[in-house]
């Protein structure tokens, strides 16, 4: 089954990259500079959104796609873009869920390289934005790792996707939908092999994640 | 500077993403259209998708993957199907997120209508029956039982696992009729009584695993009997166990989705409609599953 290459399953793979790519995107967008941010700035209150963005990185991915769902059904506030079951309603349920992940973790990665880093950028005499982006410098190792992580999150995610997409043949299934569909159909075999795919996916994003890795530090 | 070109930078991934996002709708709009180009002479309808909200059954089933194809050929219309339980399916619909509906729940169709979300008729047009499948030993001895209340009086008294969807789908809210007509409430102190809350597949397969009863449509457990090596047909076409499939069109001025921006395809779902009652469907319905299993799946109400 994995070889022959059908192309219900080519449409599958597509839509999980495009979901994947996007989502990992957006949610990088968001979450890096807010993470940044976070980690180089003091302000009052600082510790309370830090807390509020780690609880969030435990929110439910089926949470997080009911929310999305009741927002922007068709009777829902944001029913006028008529975008349920689509692939960019799935992009912002996986972005609600993926940022607080990636500005959480940068945060702390940018906050730790800020303390290490601190008396140099002074010593510099870099002072606010210089000094932000001498951290961004620094940390893009760390700040890929984070986006792969965003990455994996999303491809995996199930709970969301699957509602707020509705795991629509041709359109919004994705390989963990179809997965599920598969397994409650009974047809295990077929269910492990698209997981079998699934994983290989993931292996061949990370490997060129790597390479990009090893030439930016 | 290096501020500079890195907000330059995050301007043109933006820009980027989003013209991916253009570009992929496009590619769709094209897709759709080759499709219809292909598919014959008649004009493309205005609008050709059509959203249509379905419980599992007669999806995973393979009964609309079966047909709509010939229909779409024919009309050029698109159908999306989000299959789901009866409960859901009808909650997408409620959302302003389905076109039309095919269940088999009376009592929630009937809640649908008197609610003033639809804007047709139940339209029952082809029904089966449930089957109650368990272990081969068969503990309460239900294959003696005359209808499906006396299965499960059975069941309840000699406390066998009895293993249910628990999802307010229309086979949930079959057991639950039939729990009545029973007169048995499992509670919570039934140990017997596993509510396992997912769809019909995945419920055969935990029934399977626990060696417990089970009430199903026939569709699905025969296209999963494979899989299935602990279970066994054991009750089936009793008067209580039909299983009647309807549709139902979404109104689109409906009082709730007033001020709101519904948009329900009335026109592809009355089309969809009016082919899934004619002739053509009809004949390809009374056949369907005769070569796979033996037997149809699916029987049509006689107009």
């Amino acid at each position: 089954m994995i070889f022959s290459a059908d192309s219900e399953l080519l449409k599958i793979i597509a839509t999980t990259m495009l979901m994947s790519f996007f989502s990992t995107l957006f949610s990088s967008l968001l979450g890096l500079p807010l993470g940044v941010f976070l980690g180089s700035a003091e302000f009052k209150g600082k510790s309370a959104v830090i807390k509020i963005l780690n609880t969030l990185m435990s929110l439910p991915p089926v949470l997080a796609g009911l929310i999305v769902f009741m927002l922007f059904r068709s009777v829902g506030p944001f029913g006028s873009l008529h975008i349920m079951f689509s692939v960019p309603v799935m992009v912002i349920a996986q972005v609600v869920l993926i940022t607080p992940v990636i500005a959480s973790l940068s945060a702390s990665a940018s906050g730790e390289k800020l303390s290490s880093l601190g008396e140099t950028a002074s010593g510099l005499g870099l002072s606010g934005g210089k000094r932000n982006a001498l951290i961004m410098e620094e940390c893009a190792p760390q700040f890929l790792s984070i986006v792969l992580m965003g990455f994996g999150r999303s491809i995996a995610e199930v709970g969301a996707v699957s509602l707020v997409g509705g795991n629509i043949q041709f359109k919004t299934r994705v390989m963990t939908t179809a997965i599920l569909l598969e397994a409650n159909k009974g047809d295990f075999e077929k269910a492990l092999a698209l997981g079998i795919i699934l994983l290989i996916i993931s292996l061949l994003v990370n490997i060129a994640a790597h390479t990009l890795q090893e030439k930016i530090r | 500077m290096t501020k500079k070109l890195l907000a330059l930078f995050l301007c043109l991934a933006m820009l980027l993403s989003f013209a991916a996002c253009a570009g992929n709708n496009d590619s769709t709009t094209a897709q759709s259209t080759s499709a219809q180009s292909t598919s014959g002479e008649q004009k493309a309808p205005e609008n050709p998708t059509i959203r249509l909200a379905t419980t599992t059954s007669v999806n995973d089933s393979g009964l609309l993957p079966y047909l709509l194809p010939a229909f779409e050929k024919e009309t050029g219309y698109k159908v999306e199907v989000a299959s789901a339980g009866t409960g859901i399916a009808i909650g997408y619909a409620k959302s302003g997120d389905a076109d039309l509906l095919l269940v088999h729940s009376k009592s929630q169709e009937e809640a649908f209508i008197s609610e003033g979300y639809a804007s047709t008729e139940r339209l029952s047009f082809m029904y089966n029956y449930f089957v109650i499948c368990g272990p081969e030993n068969d503990p309460a001895k239900i294959a003696d039982a005359k209808t499906a209340a006396d299965a499960f009086k059975a069941i309840a008294e000699s406390k066998s696992t009895f293993v249910s969807r628990g999802d307010n789908s229309g086979t949930h809210n079959k057991e639950t009729a039939i729990w009545e007509s029973a007169a048995i409430t499992p509670g919570e102190t039934d140990s017997w009584y596993v509510s396992v809350g997912s769809g019909m597949g995945d419920t055969l397969t935990k029934a399977n695993e626990m060696k417990g009863y089970v009430i199903t449509d026939k569709a699905t457990y025969l296209s999963m009997k494979a899989s299935l090596n602990n279970l066994k047909l054991l009750k089936e076409e009793a008067e209580d166990m039909k299983n009647t499939y309807s549709l139902l069109g979404v109104k689109a001025d409906a009082k709730e989705f007033e001020g709101k921006n519904v948009k329900i395809n009335t026109e592809g779902a009355n089309a969809l409609i009016e082919w899934l009652l004619g002739d053509e469907a009809s004949a390809l319905i009374k056949e369907y599953g005769k070569d796979k299993y033996g037997e149809a799946l699916f029987f049509l109400i006689e107009k």
